[in-house]
């Protein structure tokens, strides 16, 4: 099973816009983009990803809500979430953890790596 | 990083630097509704503060604006933490990191390497007082422009990329023209289509602004098309960058256009005064001399763009006067233009065989002098700046600046004053092109010139001596003097920033200065100066170093 499709839930567009091309040109990935947490509830059946980038703070849905929201989904058991933010102490990691993400993202990220940084993730998650 | 990426990530930011005052003024409303008082009903406004603060340190981090980044970061936390505070303390607080926000965004709009910190008693103003000039590029080949557009950008212009010509018309509907424009020609309206756009906007709104054609057409009709549109310059592409810049400088800089200064030699004392109303009226500036044999030193002082020299004057002839100027090599191109009543055609053949460029037989009708004057004189400009200028720096090249040292230090002589030269070397700068690469490197040099160019007065010299050697010359400056205005460009260099985000660097300069009095000679004058840069360079570099006379 190959990390393919990337469903990234977002609410910045100049960050949306980065992150794409981080993921698309660099990464090669196929990308669905969502502004906001309501968005990505309605395209997560449609699309399957493989994997779920959630910014954490967001207005209305923030992240954290948004990834629960998503896991009551039927299809939304499993697919494996990431989290960005720019809070990134080891405690805050383990807060998402135990929120059901695989990992974390800092922000700002480095386009050049963003997408090597998710293949990790999503590799380590799948062992 | 491949090319393509670069470019859309370079549209990006550019988009962002845009929208950063839109941003900052929405910020900065929600703050003074505030007034650092987390008071009910208020929440509202904190929490867009908040956000707006938080998106902002996300791409700024993103966009390559680390301190952008950290100053919304620490404006952030600050709107967090607002309840825990006295309203007092919250306002004056928020007040000072927003400013120090807007300072950070301020920079990233100029694009360009930040201004240095201000030297103690400085007499004049900071170096990038000069508003960023805007260019429109036009161009349909997306990541053409967007890649051009980014390259230009690092050179210190605001440039806006259309891809279209309508988005071109429609942004020049809404707002100012810009100080220049970077135009393709081949769009889907037709081949020549920018041409026509550029010729159909000359009327209203882009009556002034200066025009550049960047295209793949090299055909005569292109040209020919751009040259009827106005456009002051053509490349085809790939553009040569370095001459792009020149030419944008050139047409965007603040520096009026010198009048063109014509000699005119005539004994009769009211034709001279008549002739020189004319062409003073035509916006050139004459002087009269009566006697020819006084006209090199008077040419010295008043370097002139042309000589119109009547052909029969007792003492010496036009002719005659034509060939002794002839020997210099100072004048081998300047522009001789005869008149006379003469009417033999073999004597006036003569006198263009002797180096005249032109013939004008008395009685002259204004406009034929004006006319023959003027396009010559033009021409002229063009040619010597070409032959007297570095490419690179657009400063003076090594023989035009030893010919000015020559000139400035016996006019310094007949004059009494005093005159400086200084030799400035950057220091360790095959490091640079090694580390950074040529490329850099040459806009190291390029930012050298342009500090230099900055912080001199109008009648300083500033020429390319070598690979990473200026030279400069000051009139009317004694060697105390030279020093501190050579020291306080030498801090200044020293503080700029080059390169961005984590490749950046700094580099620092080595001068040595010597003056006249009491020197006198020119090639001593500047083997002092070098013998005093050897002296810089050998005590540690990055320090200004005056002539000392060896002892007795």
């Amino acid at each position: 099973m190959t990390l393919q499709k990337i469903l990234l839930v977002e609410d910045e567009p100049d960050i949306r816009a980065v992150a794409q091309l981080a993921l698309e040109a660099v990464g090669g990935f196929t990308v669905r983009l969502c502004e906001s947490g309501e968005t990505a509830l309605a395209a997560l059946a449609e699309f399957d990803p493989d994997l779920v980038l959630l910014d954490v703070m967001m207005p209305g849905m923030d992240g954290p809500a948004t990834l629960a929201a998503l896991r009551a989904l039927p299809v939304g058991g499993d697919v494996p979430m990431i989290f960005m933010t720019a809070k990134v102490q080891p405690a805050e990691i383990e807060g998402y953890r135990r929120l059901g993400a695989i990992g974390v993202v800092a922000k700002p990220f480095d386009p050049m790596t963003l997408a090597d940084k998710l293949r990790g993730l999503w590799a380590a998650a799948h062992r | 990083m491949n090319p393509a990426l670069e470019t859309a990530l370079a549209a990006l930011r550019q988009r962002f630097v845009g929208e950063l005052p839109a941003r900052l003024g929405a910020l900065r409303q929600a703050l003074a509704a505030l007034d650092g008082a987390p008071r009910d009903g208020l929440e509202p406004d904190r929490q867009t503060a908040r956000r707006t603060a938080h998106s902002l340190a996300g791409a700024g981090g993103t966009f390559g604006f680390p301190a952008l980044g950290e100053a919304a970061r620490a404006l952030e936390l600050r709107l967090d933490a607002l309840d825990e505070t006295p309203a007092a303390n919250a306002a004056a607080e928020l007040d000072t990191l927003f400013a120090a926000l807007e300072a950070q965004a301020a920079r990233a709009a100029r694009g360009r390497l930040p201004a240095p910190p201000a030297a103690a008693a400085e007499p004049e103003a900071a170096v990038t007082n000069r508003q960023t000039r805007s260019i429109a590029l036009v161009d349909d080949d997306i990541s053409f422009g967007a890649h051009l557009a980014a390259q230009i950008g690092r050179f210190g212009y605001g440039v806006a990329h259309y891809p279209s010509l309508e988005a071109f018309v429609a942004a020049l509907d809404d707002g100012m023209p810009p100080d220049a424009i970077v135009m393709d020609l081949v769009f889907s309206e037709g081949n020549l289509a920018g041409a026509e756009a550029l010729l159909a906007q000359r009327l209203g709104r882009l009556v002034d602004t200066p025009a550049v054609v960047v295209s793949a057409r090299g055909d005569f009709a292109a040209r020919l098309a751009a040259v009827r549109a106005g456009a002051r310059a053509f490349q085809t592409k790939p553009p040569d960058l370095s001459a792009l810049i020149n030419t944008l400088d050139a047409l965007t800089g603040d520096e009026p256009q010198q009048p063109y200064r014509i000699l005119v030699v005539e004994d009769d004392a009211l034709l001279a005064e008549h002739y020189c109303r004319l062409l003073e009226a035509d916006g050139m500036q004459a002087l009269a001399l009566g006697d020819p044999t006084r006209a090199l030193e008077v040419a010295a002082d008043f370097a002139p763009d042309l000589l119109l020299t009547d052909l029969d004057m007792p003492g010496c002839s036009g002719i005659e006067l034509a060939a002794v100027i002839r020997q210099l090599e100072a004048y081998v191109s300047l522009p001789i233009v005869f008149l006379s009543a003469e009417k033999d055609f073999d004597r006036r053949v003569l006198a263009m065989q002797q180096g005249g460029d032109d013939f004008l037989a008395k009685p002259v009708t204004p406009q034929r002098l004006i006319a023959s004057v003027r396009q010559r004189a033009q021409r002229h400009r063009i040619l010597r700046a070409h032959m007297e200028h570095d490419g690179l720096t657009g400063l003076l090249n090594h023989s035009a600046l030893k010919e000015r040292l020559a000139l400035e230090l016996a006019r310094a002589a007949r004059l009494g004053s005093p005159l400086s030269f200084v030799m400035i070397d950057l220091d360790r700068f095959k490091q640079v092109n090694d580390n950074h690469g040529h490329a850099a490197g040459d806009r190291v040099l390029r930012a050298l010139a342009q500090l230099l160019r900055d912080r001199l007065r109008r009648t300083d010299i500033v020429g390319r001596y070598g690979g990473e050697e200026f030279g400069v010359l000051l009139p009317d400056t004694d060697a105390a003097t030279a020093q501190q205005v050579i020291e306080t460009i030498r801090q200044a260099f020293a503080a700029v920033e080059h390169g961005t985000g984590e490749r950046c660097f700094s580099v620092t300069l080595s001068a040595g200065i010597a003056a006249s009095p009491p020197i006198d000679n020119a090639e001593t004058l500047a083997a002092a100066a070098d013998a005093a840069l050897y002296r810089s360079k050998h005590a540690g570099r990055n320090r200004v170093s005056l002539h000392q006379e060896a002892p007795a």
